[in-house]
């Protein structure tokens, strides 16, 4: 039963084997790209665990939220301040984690009570008063002109340089908290999510307590952004109001349906998204990159409605049909008529074959309809 | 004499980052549109002619960056690494620049002729050696009015309005410096939010104030056609400043619909377009013929455009001043800058890079606006 409600995925030889190719990579990359490649590298890992958080949120418990810069800029901010006031990384970005969990903690207080677009409102409203905040308390924050921050030279005994070293600590790090929102959301927790998600009464009645689990999850998501922010500042060591614009709020939850939700991989991708495709565009026509970025934004969504993560899997889970459908356009060499005769001849094997063996058999095979 | 990346015997590549989509895009298009006018025009008339007696065309490379300090940062070294751009030239925005500033620090890239009025970036030029701003600063504005208002040699009271930011605090500061010592003084400060709808009840404290000049340091055009139409009915017509970016005829003080005007202020660097008494301007006719040759996208009308194109022209003669071709020596050759004919810089300002804490316009003209139009004052009182 448990096997039926599991969905099929990609084999596990085959993921274990696609991760360890893939970090094969990206620990040797570095030594070989520009720091210009590094950068956006790193930039991707920070983002991706960001929108790792809104994917708990959004993805696995359903909640809408639009308030992810918000917490993104505090653990932003939180950095660049502690940094300048010399705290140990270490201090600085647990605290990049903790001070955003504790203020989502606060804000679901109130907003779990709400779904759906209310929830949706109520957190938007989050970087409309970050922005400003951030400009008034300009004595703390820098004002609109941003905060510069010594944070993420390479020491010394590395040997390596800055972009190379801000790159293995942020992708070191982000691999860590990836994991871990990985393994958060298997098991009781990612069943009892899954059914808030799909029906809070059903959630409820089960014995589920949905407003303890929304509140955790808002918490752990807005601790992702402040941690994400914290590797945000380590690698461009700059922040300013307009690295929290309210717009960001909403791109970052386009790029993770772009991505793909209930997704680890998907964040990824929605991070690759984000950083990437406004840069390639740019590349294309400066002067009609947003156009261009919207009209990608549009395409994946019509052709790829799960997202590209969803897309990829919906291929993987397909592909055996699709491999048929590939060789079925090619005009066989030799049919094997017998399975066809024996496919057609019982009931139970016709089930068995989703009903797909019956049609073919009676087309190609005659005698069954005289059965 | 080996030179620094970006320059070859045919071509000098210099590279930029503007706002081109976003809240900001008219401006960054402005600015682009400016420089690129400036330049290509330049080359259009055969190039520069440079020290080692070699006339090298420029290839301006831009991107866009939304007005996003992590795009910029991107933008920034893929033109330094990838493009190998020799210097990183005209770029629009504040927030953008201080971004990109500890980068060009260390890496040892001028950052120059910055579009944007804030002071960090030219203030210290010892700890950041490698940047310079181009247009006068935030500070410096408010400073220009206030002198103004001491040379009046009168007791004023002045009424001080400004964004609780650190905008506001520039405006403030510049104009508390000028007076300091005279006989004007504030003797009301009121702040507003850029998210404010309405400045009514400011503009009420402020009239209760009996000020005799109000400072009306609002940043957005929107806002400061409030403040005029509230005054209006409120009948109160102190003397009152526009800060430049608030200063249109048309976007600012007709769009208010007021039935009356106090005596209203203004500072200006640079000639505006669009102001008749420069309709038979030389420079302004070649200005607006470079614009709608090279760069028909932008608006030729917004200011930033106009200063984009003065910085191209500075930028144009730091290069024919270079005596070598390395990245220090473009910055030593902007430090020595001193000219006073620059093209739509108003006829009694100069360049001057040699103020190490200072962009290379510092000053502005006070103007007065006199018949639906802005006119130096200089020139209204001689009249």
């Amino acid at each position: 039963m448990n096997a039926r409600i599991r969905q099929p995925t990609v084999p596990w030889l085959v993921r274990v084997a696609a991760v360890v190719v893939a970090l094969a990579v990206l620990v040797i990359l570095p030594q070989q790209s520009t720091p210009y490649d590094n950068l956006q590298i790193t930039l991707v890992a920070a983002w991706a665990v960001v929108i790792a958080g809104l994917n708990l949120l959004t993805g696995y418990a359903g909640q809408i939220s639009l308030g992810q810069a918000a917490f993104f800029g505090i653990g932003a901010y939180t950095t660049a301040i502690t940094a300048l006031h010399g705290w140990p990384v270490v201090l600085s970005f647990a605290l990049a984690f903790l001070l955003p969990a504790t203020v989502g903690a606060l804000v679901a207080i109130p907003a779990v009570r709400l779904r759906g677009h209310a929830l949706a409102m109520i957190t938007i409203s989050l970087p409309l008063v970050a922005v400003p905040l951030a400009k008034r308390l300009d004595g703390l924050t820098g004002g609109s002109q941003g905060l510069t921050t010594p944070i993420g030279s390479a020491p010394t005994w590395s040997g390596l340089a800055d972009d190379q070293w801000a790159y293995y600590v942020v992708l070191t790090v982000a691999a860590a908290l990836l994991a871990l929102a990985h393994v958060a959301v298997r098991g009781r927790t990612g069943r009892a999510l899954s059914l808030i998600r799909t029906s809070e009464v059903a959630a409820v009645t089960t014995g589920i307590p949905v407003r303890r689990y929304k509140m955790v999850v808002f918490a752990l998501a807005s601790g992702y952004g402040g941690a994400g922010g914290f590797l945000y500042v380590y690698c461009v060591r700059f922040v300013s109001p307009e690295s929290l614009d309210f717009l960001l709020g909403i791109t970052l939850l386009c790029s993770l349906v772009v991505g793909g939700l209930r997704s680890s991989a998907g964040s990824v991708v929605a991070a690759c998204f984000y950083v990437y495709v406004p840069n390639l565009v740019g590349d294309i026509n400066p002067e009609k990159s947003s156009l261009i970025y919207g009209a990608v934004l549009l395409l994946v969504l019509l052709f790829a409605p799960a997202g590209i993560a969803g897309a990829a899997r919906g291929l993987w889970r397909r592909r055996k049909l699709l491999a048929r459908k590939l060789a079925t356009s090619w005009p066989a060499p030799s049919t094997p008529t017998g399975y066809l005769a024996v496919a057609g001849s019982t009931e139970t094997s016709q089930e068995e074959n989703g009903g797909l063996t019956p049609t073919r058999s009676t087309a190609s095979n005659p005698s069954s309809k005289t059965r | 004499m080996a030179s620094a990346p970006g320059i070859d015997d045919k071509t000098i590549l210099l590279g930029g980052s503007f706002p081109l989509s976003g809240a900001l895009s008219a401006n960054g298009q402005a600015a682009l549109g400016g420089i690129k006018a400036f330049i290509d025009a330049t080359n259009e008339a055969g190039g520069v002619r440079m020290s080692d007696g070699v006339i090298r065309r420029i290839e301006f490379k831009y991107y866009d960056d939304g007005y996003d300090p992590a795009r910029v940062v991107q933008n920034f070294r893929k033109l330094v690494d990838q493009d190998q751009v020799f210097a990183y030239v005209g770029a629009f925005g504040t927030a953008t620049n201080a971004a990109v500033m500890p980068l060009a620090t260390r890496q040892e890239i001028p950052q120059v002729l910055l579009g944007t009025g804030a002071s960090v970036f030219s203030a210290d030029q010892k700890k950041n050696p490698w940047t310079i701003g181009w247009q006068p600063t935030y500070e410096q504005e408010g400073e220009s009015f206030g002198k103004y208002l001491v040379s009046l040699n009168r007791t004023l009271k002045v009424g001080f309005l400004g964004q609780n930011d650190d905008l506001g605090d520039a405006y403030r500061n510049g104009l508390t410096e000028a007076i300091k010592g005279s006989r004007v003084s504030i003797v009301a400060d009121v702040t507003y939010e850029r998210t404010d709808t309405s400045l009514d009840s400011q503009i009420s404290t402020l009239a209760g104030s009996h000020a005799d000049v109000l400072f009306s340091a609002v940043a957005i055009p929107r806002l400061e056609s409030a403040v005029l139409a509230r005054m209006a009915q409120l009948g109160w017509a102190p003397m009152t400043y526009l800060p430049i970016m608030s200063n249109s005829a048309t976007h600012v003080i007709k769009a208010s619909g007021a039935v009356s005007f106090p005596e209203m202020f203004s500072g200006e660097f640079a000639k505006v377009p669009d102001n008749p008494i420069w309709a038979g301007d030389k420079a302004v006719q070649s200005y607006l013929a470079d614009m709608k040759k090279y760069s028909p996208e932008a608006d030729a009308t917004i200011a930033n455009a106009v200063w984009a194109y003065s910085a191209g022209d500075a930028l144009v003669r730091a290069l024919e001043g270079m005596k070598d071709l390395s990245r220090q020596d473009l910055m030593t050759s902007i430090h020595a800058l001193d000219y006073d004919d620059a093209p739509m810089l108003l006829p009694d300002l100069a360049v001057n890079g040699s103020d190490s804490a200072s962009p290379p316009i510092h000053e502005l003209q006070v103007e007065k606006f006199i018949d639906n139009r802005w006119e130096l004052i200089e020139d209204s009182e001689k009249n």
